[in-house]
């Protein structure tokens, strides 16, 4: 009975619902297409979505926190950049590399401080962060692209370890090592804390103003780590960075069933919702609908699973079920 | 003789224009249940914030055991023995009841410096104090949302006793609870005295006073009108006192006009 | 703030330059470009420069630090009240420059439109860079010399809500139908503004259709995208790439073989022929129907109608002349 509890925690309703819908779309698209389901284009799908599961996954702590980040593209833009011009002046890959996560934890910090301290709600402060950082990305690129830079982080990333992507390893990585953060450190008890009353969490004792820096900290270097992948794949980066990631990113966490208004999160459901997002997006490209129907059928998907919720917050199980991580 | 286990001098709370509370003076003593009592909006949970750390006092200063102590946050409250049971619940109702019970003060050991956390350890003291209560929760592991109203109440007072507190502070803790939830309540507080803890108790319901309170303090807009016993008064009396007929607060009053 | 004290510095400058232009009585022809400090401009300015050398007048470059219209009226206006002989603009927001090209009639100077026009506001003529056809029918051409009239080509294009870039699509089908009937053209995908987004879309074509033969990108946000899916599918050879991609964009991809080409136009020549125009107006001409440039491989053709300059066909980067550009 515990053990199945525990279980039904870790993987709840969200998640097999998740589940269920890529086995769902990868059937259909494999009769819709027969270059769908092949190793080859379900590796590309991965490969794909390394940047988005990063970003999210930052994301999902911030959602988790009852805070949002919607600068975290910019954010990735400007990490991006510092990894592009150590590549460009030739400094060792693994050097470039590490810049990445650098900057955006520089940036987190940043973000973190103004939210913080400036005591403005998350969505506002950080709109106005995206507006600052986006300046300084079309400053630090003086308007022209980073384009054609040298290949030794592309080979560096795209290599294998003991036969495993590296960038599955470090998606891997620090999907791990997030969900012993919360499930093993007083970290996860206190962001969830924070997310459900900031104020609560105050008067239990919880240090909610360094907590709360911390993520944002933590979702920049991830964001960072993002950019430096981003760099390795494309080689390039355009002015136009990053544009659409915070939206992507908080859509794939809300389809994993964290709660926009804090409290609760399922890194598992992020990781998912990433996946079918992607999914969908290759499978809809590959079965030859136009465009403008992929978007409304990702933005149908979300409305279709944050109204089933509704209806199923009236069942007792998945309240139970909702605060997995 | 020893001094009394916390002593409240001159204590002020203004909120902006707002004068909250007003040269309270007020001694709580080990091992006794002393209950405010007053009207909506006299000041009884502004003055337990004071107490808990929660607010800081705009003027006047706390004593424990004789020496003054100044609380910058409910941390330091805590750290210095005095446990705060809120008004509003201040549960977390996505965790569980031992992560709650040890919200803030988790029980960790480190490895290269990352704390980690020991579960079993907290989850068997938490099992401890939940039987010490007599509280029945089937699932301990249970999120706190899914707990009744009295439950929670115990949860709330594992948190306090976990905190091995010589003073607790109590508001309003059996306004939501039926009668035989109540009833439990009221004797946890009677075995927390009996253990040589103090309770501070705000409540409403002037029978539950009756039933456990040694002493009781009345406050009327912001200030502490009348100290009794419970030997030296009784329901009429301390009705009239808190509703401001009684001829003593009216004198009071008068004055202060 | 900082821009309007960016305003205010560039307006300074401007004095400096125009009293210095006036007491050598030099004829002055300005741009005002969209923003300044793009390699794209800075491209425009370079042909510029070279022009008034060559012609023998004083260029003015001045525009604002980010594309926001009221900076730039405000720059243009400065402009016509120094009295600079012939102010050209590419222009932000076509809506409201009609009251600055009334205030440059009233004072004589000669107002024209360069790189992006304002069509209905009465200015003196328009240098286009090419047309929404010439590009379409130049890329569809090219490809087909390389692919033959038979392929299948991808198309990958940004915003779908873009009307230029629309226009061009709709170009390149038409000149796909009309002339070569067995040419299949995938409908249009749109990636918004990421290179991310593109090289995923990319990819994806490449699988489904294991027969396509090229891939254009038709917004140059997508064009690294592109480039990079061919790259990364080890099909370079096998699919061109190519699009609407300037040569610092494109350079690498066209040097791995990933992109076979790509089509724009030179913007170094549109700045020399922006300064020639102005020279012209200043002089009192309007061009010919057909006018011959010093540097210029093609007469370059006036429509008096519509009062279009055009630069000529679109320019085809390749490896073999993708070096000499630099924007
Ligand atoms: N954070 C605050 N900011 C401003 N005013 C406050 C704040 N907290 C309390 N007050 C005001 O202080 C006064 C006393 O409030 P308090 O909550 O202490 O009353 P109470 O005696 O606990 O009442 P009740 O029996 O209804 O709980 C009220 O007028 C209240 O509006
Ligand atoms: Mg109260």
């Amino acid at each position: 009975m515990r053990r199945l509890n525990q279980y039904a925690r870790a993987f709840g309703r969200r998640e097999l619902t998740l589940a269920g819908a890529s086995v769902v779309a990868i059937i259909v698209f494999a009769t819709t297409s027969p270059y769908f389901a092949t190793a080859d284009n379900l590796a590309t799908v991965l490969r794909n979505s390394t940047e988005l599961l990063l970003v999210s996954l930052g994301m999902t702590l911030l959602l988790a926190m009852g805070s949002i980040d919607v600068s975290v593209g910019m954010v990735l833009g400007l990490a991006a950049i510092a990894v592009g011009r150590l590549l460009q002046a030739e400094i060792d890959p693994l050097l470039a590399a590490l810049a990445g996560p650098l900057a955006g934890a520089a940036l987190g910090l940043i973000t973190g401080l103004v939210v913080v301290f400036a005591n403005i709600p998350a969505i506002v402060a950080t709109l106005g962060l995206l507006g600052v950082y986006r300046a300084a990305i079309f400053l630090a690129l003086g308007g022209g692209w980073l384009s054609g830079l040298p290949t030794g982080l592309t080979t560096l990333l795209s290599s294998k370890l003991a036969g495993i992507p590296v960038a599955a390893l470090v998606v891997a990585g620090a999907y791990g090592a997030v969900w012993a953060a919360l499930r093993r450190t007083p970290y996860g008890p206190h962001l969830l804390a924070i997310g459900q009353s900031e104020d609560a969490a105050r008067l239990a004792g919880i240090t909610v103003r360094r907590t709360r820096v911390a993520t944002f900290v933590l979702s920049g270097v991830l964001s960072g780590l993002a950019a430096t992948f981003y760099v390795g794949t494309y080689r390039n980066v355009e002015m136009t960075i990053g544009s659409t990631l915070a939206l992507d990113a908080i859509a794939a966490v809300v389809l994993g069933g964290t709660s926009i208004l804090g409290g609760r999160c399922s890194l598992l459901g992020t990781a998912l919702g990433v996946l079918l997002l992607r999914l969908l997006q290759n499978g809809l490209l590959m079965s030859g609908v136009p465009s403008l129907w992929q978007t409304v059928v990702t933005g149908v998907l979300l409305l279709t699973v944050l109204g089933l919720e509704r209806v199923g917050s009236f069942m007792p199980s998945v309240r139970r079920a909702g605060r997995s991580v | 003789m020893t001094p009394p286990l916390l002593v409240a001098e001159g204590i002020s709370k203004r909120f902006g224009a707002l004068t909250a509370l007003t040269g309270i003076n007020l001694e709580v003593r080990a091992g006794e249940v002393l209950a405010l009592l007053g009207d909506n909006g006299a000041g009884k949970s502004t003055f337990v914030k004071v107490l808990a750390g929660a607010h800081p006092a705009t003027d006047g200063t706390l004593r424990m055991d004789g020496v003054p102590v100044a609380f910058s946050s409910p941390q330091d409250a805590a750290n210095a023995g005095i446990a705060t049971i809120y008004q509003e619940l201040a549960l977390s109702e996505n965790l569980s009841i031992a992560e709650n019970v040890f919200l803030g003060r988790e029980l960790v050991w480190q490895v290269a410096g990352v704390p980690f956390l020991r579960r079993r350890a907290m989850q068997e003291r938490v099992a401890d104090l939940l039987h010490e209560l007599d509280a029945h929760i089937s699932d301990p592991d249970a999120p706190v949302g899914s707990l009744s109203g009295g439950q929670r109440q115990a949860v709330a007072i594992c948190r306090a006793l976990n905190l091995n507190a010589r003073l607790i502070i109590m508001d309003e803790p059996t306004a939501a609870l039926a009668v035989a939830e109540t009833r439990k309540v009221l004797q946890l507080i009677r075995r927390l005295s009996g253990r040589g803890c103090a309770v501070v108790l705000i409540s409403h319901n002037l029978s539950d006073v009756f039933e456990v309170a040694d002493r009781m303090v009345v406050f009327r807009r912001g200030r502490k009108v009348a100290e009794r016993t419970r030997a030296g008064t009784d329901h009429e009396e301390v009705v009239s006192l808190i509703t401001g007929a009684h001829p003593d607060v009216r004198a009071l009053e008068q004055q202060q006009s | 703030m900082l821009k309007s004290l960016a305003v205010t510095l560039s307006a300074t400058t401007l004095l400096t330059f125009v009293s210095g232009a006036a007491l050598a009585q030099e004829k002055r022809v300005a741009f005002v470009p969209q923003i300044v400090g793009i390699p794209y401009f800075n491209a425009m300015e370079e042909g510029g420069k070279k022009a008034a050398t060559e012609l023998g007048v004083k260029f003015i470059y001045s525009g604002p630090v980010d594309t926001n219209p009221v900076d730039q009226l405000q720059i243009v206006q400065n402009l016509i009240n120094q009295g600079v002989e012939a102010v050209s603009v590419s222009v932000l927001d076509a809506s409201s420059i009609g009251p600055v090209v009334e205030a440059a009639k009233a004072k004589g100077v000669k107002l024209f439109t360069s790189d992006s026009d304002a069509p209905d506001s009465g200015r003196a003529l328009y240098v286009a860079q090419a047309t929404d056809q010439g590009l379409g029918f130049t890329i569809i051409d090219e490809l087909v010399k390389r692919v033959g009239p038979e392929a299948k080509i991808g198309i990958v294009s940004g915003e779908a809500t873009a009307s230029n870039l629309n226009t061009w699509i709709q170009f390149m089908q038409e000149r796909a139908k009309s002339q070569y009937p067995k040419l299949t053209l995938l409908a249009p995908q749109f990636a918004g503004g990421t290179a991310q987004r593109a090289s995923q879309i990319a990819t994806d074509l490449m699988a489904a259709n294991p027969d396509l033969k090229a891939v254009i990108a038709v917004a140059s946000s997508t064009c690294p995208g592109v480039g990079q899916a061919i790259e990364t599918a080890g099909k370079v050879g096998k699919v061109i790439g190519t699009g609407y991609c300037s040569p610092n964009t494109a350079r690498s991809y066209i040097k791995s073989g990933a992109m076979g080409f790509t089509v724009l136009w030179d913007p170094g020549a549109l700045g020399y022929l922006t300064v020639w125009a102005g020279k012209q107006l200043i002089d009192g001409k309007t061009p010919a129907a057909s006018n011959t440039i010093p540097g210029f491989s093609k007469p370059v053709t006036y429509d008096a109608k519509t009062g279009v300059l055009l630069l000529g066909d679109p320019a085809v980067f390749t490896a073999e002349n993708v070096d000499k550009f630099n924007f």
